[in-house]
């Protein structure tokens, strides 16, 4: 025995308000990042490996469209698990300017989407330029 | 950053899914979740573009080009290093992530049990992105 109570609710309690699903298609995107953070780990062994013929051959191996389709799903699950971390940022780590709060859509601009739409920015800059 | 629990009440979500009584592990792994959001949140939409769309995509000769430019970068130590700090902590976000999403689908008598294969794998990812990082 635990000594917790927990109260029993339904499998799919998940299907019984819009709020709850939004939850969980949060949590789950972690499967997809998760899953991502594996093949770019698969993706830097070609290269430890075999250097860069080897990653060569790898990134045309998975240039074709159902990986190109996983990318898109991956692609869509790490954004979206972007915007709803940044977006519970001024309510986790309230920023107070004396005795006003900073209104929560600038505190999740200044604390989370600026900085990240710099750092996508600058990763892709040195990558196309 | 801390404090990433506040945000994950809306399931009906007990923050301490650990031990009670005694003391429990799970503020560490608040801190190492929270952490890991955030650099997963920052990094990885633009390493998806990167490695999936840009360094497969295009004519041979642009894509041998990026690819020796994206080798050059991982093969210089600050970016290796950063690259294992976000990796791991990003790992071991997602293991959390998913212990308790499992938890919170009914497997929260196994919380315990779940932090072998969530923890260990992030751990055992960690050490592998080391290893591989170590030989590029």
């Amino acid at each position: 025995m635990s000594g917790q109570y927990h109260r029993s609710h339904r499998w799919a309690w998940f299907f019984e308000r819009p709020g709850y699903l939004l939850f969980m298609v949060r949590e789950l995107t972690c499967f997809f990042v998760g899953g991502y953070l594996v093949v770019l780990l698969v993706t830097l062994g070609k290269l430890a490996g075999g250097g860069e013929t080897a990653l060569v051959e790898w990134l045309a191996s998975v240039s074709g469209p159902w990986w190109l389709t996983a990318h898109l799903v991956a692609l869509v699950a790490a954004v979206w698990h972007t915007v709803t971390w940044f977006g519970a940022v001024p309510q986790a780590m309230p920023i107070y300017l004396g005795e006003n709060r900073l209104p929560a859509p600038i505190a999740a601009i200044v604390m989370g989407y600026g900085p990240w739409l710099t750092v996508t920015a600058v990763i892709l800059w040195w990558v196309l330029r | 950053m801390s404090g990433g629990g506040k945000g994950r009440g809306t399931g009906g979500r007990a923050a301490t899914g650990g031990r009670a009584g005694g003391r429990s592990d799970e503020a560490l792994w608040w801190a190492l979740f929270s952490a890991g959001g955030v650099m997963a949140a920052l990094f990885v939409p633009a390493f998806v573009i990167v490695t999936g769309f840009l360094l497969p995509a295009g004519d041979e000769a642009v894509a041998a080009e990026r690819t020796a430019q994206f080798a050059a970068a991982v093969g210089w130590w600050p970016v290796k290093l950063a690259l294992l700090g976000v990796l791991a902590l990003s790992l071991v976000h997602c293991g959390h992530r998913i212990r308790h999403t499992m938890m919170d689908l009914g497997l929260r008598r196994y919380s315990g049990l779940l932090k072998v294969p969530c923890y260990g794998g992030a751990l055992a990812g960690t050490i592998w992105a080391a290893m591989l990082l170590w030989g590029i």
